[in-house]
């Protein structure tokens, strides 16, 4: 599968506007900025459960995800807690590792067969000198970053396990289907066991509903 | 100041030279509150003298620090400034503190009038987004015995700086496995 120039640059556009529609700022990318983008951007696919960047690594790849699912996870070989879900539509990287050259502190598996469109680290910084607007895209892809680990952050004190099992469900019914059970469960922080229970009991409630 | 954008930028000093104009100097009693629940904040501050602390108030008396910032760290309300929504959390001096800090309009100014503007405030937030990812990191992975240890290695005077409670509460360590791990500490250093 061969992606236009004018795909990669509709791909870039509609992620520039939901970037702009959570930060409430513009990226006023111009046309230059996304031909400079789209040209250096390259297809990446990967089969189902396959390894996009393990812990250490230097991650090399912005993937804005055509098609597929992805996790995001710590694991330190005893334990293993994702801390976030990323499907088409959605950008992912191990982020800082990509930003900062530092090495990766999380790791990212495919859930799904997943093809990416991604940007290359070593490119993408060749552009940085030259277009203040896509240092700008930089910054706000972090700040949403920052935006995301803080709304995680404030849910877990505010709400209680029930209400976030609830909470994540409305909000992502498409991921309660594509996830397996266990990766929502650690996501959301909760026992494997209790994330049974509440499923249990909303299957019930939903299935009086369609009794009555 | 300077040492303290130069360590994550590449901000030369003449060029630090021509931020003096967008900023303010601020000074904040011990226990004062900068930025109330329900305010849009509007300034991104650097601690020069002092220390400020960001937290959420969850009803009642319960309050539950999400960053502590000393001389050279950076403090906003993140959501509110960069959503320009009333902030659910609040920033309150420590300490006697001093602050430097930009408005945000004025902030958006450097980014459009410097040519370096933006390539440093992309540096400036991938060093602020590293601490948050930490943070993640500390509270998922780690143990509370761990956070404590790692935490009084790294900061020992933070010890002495910060009331117990508010320190148990950014270690996300109940108050009594704190007093417990304080006096495991100390009886070994005894």
């Amino acid at each position: 599968m061969e992606h236009t120039t004018e795909e990669k640059m509709a791909i870039l556009l509609t992620y520039a506007e939901r970037l702009q529609h959570y930060t409430g700022r513009g990226l006023q990318l111009n046309a230059g900025d996304l031909a400079a983008l789209a040209e250096i951007m390259v297809l990446r696919s990967y089969r189902r459960r396959s390894d996009m960047i393990r812990k250490g690594e230097q991650e090399q790849y912005l993937h804005f995800i055509v098609k597929g699912l992805v996790r995001q996870f710590y694991s330190d070989g005893r334990k293993d807690v994702t801390i976030h879900f990323a499907r088409e539509g959605d950008l992912i990287s191990s982020f800082v590792s990509f930003f900062s050259g530092t090495p990766s502190g999380c790791q990212l598996e495919t859930l799904e067969p997943t093809i990416t469109l991604a940007l290359p680290r070593g490119k993408l910084e060749q552009l940085f000198p030259y277009s203040s607007r896509i240092n700008r895209m930089a910054r706000l892809i972090l700040s949403e970053l920052i935006l995301q680990l803080e709304h995680w952050e404030l849910n877990h004190l505010r709400y209680s396990i029930r209400e976030r099992f609830l909470m994540f469900i409305d909000n992502n019914p498409e991921l309660f289907h594509r996830v397996p059970h266990k990766y929502q469960a650690s996501y959301l922080d909760i026992k494997p066991e209790t994330y049974s229970r509440l499923k249990a009991q909303l299957a019930r409630k939903v299935s009086a509903i369609h009794g009555q | 100041m300077y040492t303290y954008v130069h360590q994550y930028t590449q901000l030369k000093k003449e060029e630090l030279m021509q931020l003096l104009p967008f900023l303010e100097i601020r000074h904040f009693e011990k226990k004062e509150l900068i930025l109330h629940a329900g305010e849009i904040d509007n300034y991104f501050n650097i601690v020069m003298k002092g220390m400020v602390r960001k937290y959420i108030s969850l009803g009642g008396s319960r309050e539950v620090t999400l960053q502590l910032a000393t001389e050279g760290h950076f403090i906003h309300s993140e959501m509110s400034f960069n959503t320009r929504s009333p902030s659910e959390l609040c920033l309150q001096a420590v300490e006697q503190s001093i602050l430097v800090r930009v408005e945000h309009a004025r902030l958006e100014e450097i980014m459009h009038t410097f040519s370096w503007g933006e390539a440093t405030g992309r540096m400036l937030v991938a060093r602020m987004t590293a601490g948050k990812e930490q943070r993640m990191y500390n509270m998922r992975m780690k143990s509370a015995k761990q956070r404590f240890l790692e935490y009084v290695e790294k900061h020992p005077q933070m010890m002495r700086r910060v009331p117990q409670h508010v320190l148990a509460s950014y270690l996300n360590i109940n108050p009594q496995t704190f007093s417990r791990l304080k006096r495991l500490l100390r009886d070994k250093f005894v």
